[in-house]
């Protein structure tokens, strides 16, 4: 029995598609959902470079997106009668991730992958051996 | 259209006494139908219950924002509360929420919806802000407030 599911959202499509199995999977386990979006601090200094933005800017529109996808996969989950919360915080994903599985008490994370290719991709698998490497509970890649 | 475009002093009530999470939700379905009916009462607030007890709406640092979107819905309507001594409304940080937000959109637009969703998300939770709204002793102050922020 699931009481509590961490869904690391990660501000991208993915993520939105993978929240109805998610919801499905807690709906089954009785699990409340807390999806988390974790703004990498990282990718905010390379945006700036490669936008021009300024910090400020990128800063805003790195959370305002993330709190974009949050409501999405939240909607989606609602929708469909599964228990959510939100959170959003910033730092290196794994890292935090990892904090608020613990903080929570969660069974089981769930991370969404990138089937991106390239950077993205390869990225994305590093960050779930990462996630697997700092966690005690199972993860789940969708 | 962003959070103080959708905003006016009808719309927006400070200092709220009100100790009750239902009550408060009750207030800002009122505050949200003030300027414009954009749909039945009872419809309205047994939606925004209905998705409240699926999970708080609490996003931590004393923020909520309670949020439907609904097919006969036109546009974007938003209504505020503040709540100085704050209510325990289960939120994701167990703090006790002060300032409340309504938003009701259309099922249509979705995506201008969950942009303005991320824009409130963004813009209370920032300590500076979130605690000039609180110390608005009037809605056209905290409307003024706003605005000035929103300069900077």
């Amino acid at each position: 029995m699931l009481n509590r599911i961490l869904y690391a959202v990660n501000a991208s499509s993915e993520s939105v598609h993978g929240a109805r199995f998610v919801a499905e999977l807690a709906l089954a386990s009785g699990a409340q959902i807390i999806a988390l979006n974790v703004i990498d601090t990282s990718v905010a200094k390379y945006l700036k470079t490669a936008t021009g933005a300024s910090e400020s800017e990128t800063a805003i529109k790195l959370q305002e997106d993330g709190w974009r996808y949050l409501y999405d996969v939240e909607d989606v989950c609602k929708s469909m009668g599964a228990k959510i919360v939100l959170h959003q915080q910033e730092g290196l994903p794994e890292a935090i991730i990892a904090i608020n599985a613990r903080r929570f008490k969660a069974e089981l994370v769930v991370a969404p992958h990138s089937r991106a290719g390239g950077c993205t991709q390869s990225r994305s698998e590093r960050f779930v051996i990462e996630l697997v490497e700092r966690l005690e509970c199972p993860v789940l890649v969708v | 259209m962003n959070l103080i475009d959708c905003l006016t002093a009808q719309t927006v009530e400070v200092n709220s006494t009100l100790k009750d999470p239902e009550l408060i939700l009750s207030r800002l379905v009122d505050l949200v139908l003030s300027r414009e009916k954009i749909m039945d009462r009872e419809t309205l607030l047994s939606q925004i219950h209905a998705r409240e007890k699926l999970g708080s709406t609490g996003i931590g640092v004393g923020i909520a924002i309670p949020h439907v979107h609904h097919k006969g819905v036109e546009g974007l309507h938003v209504a505020m509360m503040t709540v100085p001594a704050g209510i325990d409304f289960h939120a994701i940080d167990d703090q006790p929420c002060t300032v409340f937000v309504i938003v009701a959109g259309p099922s249509n637009n979705r995506e201008e919806y969950l942009r303005l969703l991320g824009e409130i998300s963004r813009v209370l939770r920032t300590d500076r802000t979130r605690n000039a709204v609180l110390a608005a002793k009037t809605p056209e102050e905290l409307l003024k407030t706003l605005r000035e922020l929103k300069k900077d």
